[in-house]
């Protein structure tokens, strides 16, 4: 699509409009823009905007200016199209956003004519200024700095009236221009052209300077112009794309996490950090309370989580947790229903405030809200917008599922522990029952040959048979203890006080306190280099992994070994097939490989179920616990060892990465 | 001498049920199974007067099975059922197929083995006006042939 206009050279374009940033668009500009470089001489052609199309117009003939530049040639038209369309390439690339900018800076400057220039882009959260890039002659660190920085309001350099404004400013003779407050003694002209976001909201400014007096035009603004709205459409893209990625991440970690706690922190650091508000706080409805409580912020109230909590309908917080609708006002001190009970910043601090419900298949389980500070320039709106709302509910939204997940992960451990329990009561008053009843039958006897029963006489009773009945009695009593402890475990298994730990460390730990030194079996560990950090009870921990190794040993009375390992394993790596966890995260495997007889394959699907044993004690419950401790803790345990071969036990337990 | 037949799988219980009955003067066999309990009454040459089962052994049924291998070799064999305290459904099936009775191993504040004995005699003296009516009968058909 090359304008006509463009072709040969020999008609030039000039765009008239000022406020070139509503006029401009990708798709029309192109060719318009490469006559705008061409820096034209001769006649004119004004265009002006007729609907959707930029119609020639007869005007006035422009006021003619010297211009150190040449006529351009076709060649020269061809040379200045494939600039613009590379910048916009650049504008749409991988590369960063600084090289980008830096990219840009160097040719507004080259192209323009300017002497130096620069572009600054507003601090997101207090919408201060600042270089992010320059170009030309005689900058110095000391220049960079006092050009704009935080001394002295900003609304007296001719920058920050761009930026308040949203409007291009040139200037062409600062002699001209009593207000000028010059930075560079050598300047005479400057042009400033506004970075606009789509939404209308200025994100920076690129500044352009000259020693010449009239050295830039309607043509120059509308180049900067152009190179500014690519600019904006880059910083958008950026914003959106890192938004993107913290929703994903986000959504990632909430399918993987083992603790809720460091999930709802995690939640709350993603939506403040990422999306650049102030502060980010988590409230959850308690249902015995019916109170919306704290669970997670990162600011000053994190000392109150678990204690500071709303009423439902209690000031804005409350009442989006009683009306499950958003709330998106610019200063909650001056709404009616603001009551200032928990708050991360001082009412007179508080720029923008944003609070969405969380919802889950019950309704509205917690409420969501965010903060950004006053902005300290007043030309910087920072209320939240439209677009931060559907960021905020899109996280809200993912929060509660993950709530209802893990309402119905523990709902279904539930169900399955009460099926145990059915079991459970059976099995216990089969095994518990009968060895109350030989105990019985041993005090029979005992008071038979101590002849105190009802209706006995004393018989001859010798010292050895009382022990030997003694002896049989705790033997009985021990087992049923025994019994207990078991039962307990096992219906202990699942609840967790879980604490940062590292896991080869554990396992060390557990092999020096379980395994017998001087037994027949051979010990070998091979423990990771690397730590394996992970969030865990590593009281629940230790019992499963002795329980491992007690069964190795005892399977293996006359001599064998016992290797114990440690891995990290990462979302990329092959598991067996038994595994199943959820993907994409990474996992710390630890192993214990004996030489025992191994399992049986028709065993194998029966190992971990509750009662299935294969030696004379006990209830079967020990792989079971084993099974059901790291299951709470949102790993995996399977068996993969071939029988006649021994036996190996690989268990996965989520790492804590990234904190 | 009365010959009595215990069937459980656990060591203890058998242990102490057989001390028990024998201090009484029973002589007593034991079977640690359902499966050594059936091929011990096969493999008696008398029939045993009385049979002390365990309700459960791994299969639910167990009792029911040993009862149905009890009356199968000897219609006059006696069947005692234990049971888990509380559990008494299978318990009551076995009394529909003809046990003589049936006791929980459990029973709060009950030296059951006393209890036991005393079921013991029950099933004996049972076991022995049963025959006596029987042989009674058979007494009479015989006079009545020849009559």
């Amino acid at each position: 699509m090359v304008n006509p206009a463009c072709q040969g050279g020999e008609r030039k374009i000039v765009l008239i409009e000022k406020n070139i940033p509503k006029y401009v668009h990708f798709g029309t500009a192109i060719p318009i823009r490469s006559s705008v470089l061409a820096k034209p001489r001769g006649d004119k052609l004004y265009y002006r905007r007729n609907g959707s199309h930029l119609q020639p117009e007869p005007r006035k003939r422009h006021e003619r200016r010297a211009s150190r530049r040449r006529r351009p040639s076709g060649e020269g038209v061809r040379a200045e199209l494939t600039r613009l369309s590379r910048l916009s390439q650049v504008a749409v690339s991988g590369g960063g956003v600084s090289e980008l900018l830096d990219n840009y800076v160097e040719e507004a400057v080259t192209a323009t004519g300017a002497t130096r220039g620069f572009i600054a882009l507003a601090e997101v959260e207090t919408g201060d200024l600042e270089i992010v890039a320059i170009a030309g002659a005689g900058w110095t660190d000391e220049a960079r700095r006092n050009r704009l920085g935080r001394r002295g309001p900003t609304g007296t350099t001719i920058t920050a009236r761009v930026a308040t404004t949203g409007k291009c400013v040139r200037i062409d003779d600062v002699e001209d221009a009593p207000n000028y407050q010059p930075f560079f003694a050598d300047i005479r002209s400057v042009l400033a052209v506004p970075i606009v976001e789509p939404g209308e909201r200025v994100r920076g400014v690129i500044n352009l300077e000259s020693e010449t007096p009239g050295e830039f035009t309607t043509d120059e603004e509308a180049f900067a112009s152009v190179l500014a709205d690519m600019a904006a459409l880059r910083l958008s893209m950026e914003d959106k794309s890192a938004r993107q990625a913290a929703l994903i991440q986000n959504g990632k970690d909430l399918s993987i996490a083992a603790d809720a706690d460091a999930l709802m922190k995690k939640v709350a650091d993603v939506a403040a950090e990422i999306l650049r508000f102030e502060d980010c706080s988590i409230f959850l409805i308690d249902r015995a309370t019916r109170r919306a409580v704290l669970v997670a912020t990162r600011g000053p109230l994190a000392p109150q989580i678990g204690k500071a909590y709303y009423e439902i309908g209690e000031g804005l917080t409350g009442w989006v947790a009683e009306h499950g609708v958003p709330v998106r006002i610019g200063s909650p001190k001056n709404d009616p229903r603001h009551k200032g009970l928990h708050q991360e910043l001082k009412d007179e601090e508080t720029g923008a405030f944003l609070a969405v419900p969380i919802r889950s298949t019950t309704g509205v389980v917690g409420v969501l809200r965010v903060l950004r500070k006053n902005s300290t320039s007043p030309w910087f709106p920072n209320d939240f917008t439209e677009e931060d709302e559907q960021v905020l509910l899109t996280i809200a939204s993912q929060v509660g599922a993950a709530i209802d997940n893990a309402q119905l992960f523990a709902r279904l451990v539930q169900a399955e522990r009460m099926a145990a329990w059915g079991e459970m009561s059976a099995m216990s008053s089969h095994m518990i029952g009968n060895r109350v009843f030989a105990i019985k039958g041993d005090l029979n006897e005992l008071e038979h040959v101590l002849g105190t029963g009802p209706g006995h006489e004393p018989v001859t009773v010798t010292r050895e048979q009382i022990a030997l009945l003694v002896g049989n009695m705790k033997r009985g009593i021990f087992r049923l203890e025994e019994l207990l402890r078991e039962f307990r475990d096992f219906v202990r298994a699942t609840s967790l006080s879980p604490v940062p730990l590292e896991l080869s460390e554990l396992t060390r730990s557990v092999v020096e306190e379980t395994f017998p030194k001087r037994g027949p079996v051979a010990l070998t560990t091979d423990y990771a280099q690397e730590p394996l950090p992970a969030q865990a009870d590593p009281v629940k921990l230790k019992r499963a992994f002795a329980e491992i190794i007690e069964n190795a040993v005892t399977f293996q009375e006359r001599g064998g070994s016992l290797q114990v390992a440690t891995r990290r394993v990462g979302p990329g790596d092959v598991l067996p097939p038994e595994v199943s966890l959820p993907r994409g995260g990474a996992y710390a495997c630890i192993e214990f490989a004996d030489g025992g007889p191994g399992i049986r394959e028709e065993d194998k699907s029966k190992i971990f179920r509750p009662f299935f044993t294969s030696r004379n004690r006990g209830m079967g419950l020990g792989l079971a616990i084993v099974k059901g401790i790291i299951e709470a803790h949102h790993g995996d345990l399977v068996e993969v060892g071939k029988p006649g071969e021994g036996a190996r036990f690989l268990i996965f337990l989520p790492l804590r990465e990234g904190d | 001498m009365c010959r009595i037949l215990v069937v459980d799988d656990e060591d203890e219980v058998r242990a102490s049920l057989a001390r028990r009955l024998e201090r009484e003067g029973f002589n007593v066999t034991v079977a640690a199974s359902e499966d050594e309990g059936l091929s011990a009454m096969k493999e008696a040459v008398k029939p045993f007067d009385v049979v002390i089962t365990d309700m459960n052994m791994g299969d639910p049924n167990s009792g029911v099975h040993i009862l149905e291998g009890a009356v199968g070799r000897d219609v006059f064999t006696e069947v005692i059922v234990l049971t888990a305290y509380g559990n008494v459904a299978n318990a009551v099936e076995c009394m529909k197929r003809g046990a003589f009775d049936y006791v929980e191993k459990n029973l709060p504040g009950v030296d059951v083995f006393e209890l036991l004995i005393l079921k013991v005699e029950q099933a004996l003296e049972r076991r022995r006006s049963s025959v006596q009516t029987v042989r009674r009968l058979e007494k009479f058909q015989k006079e009545m042939g020849k009559g």
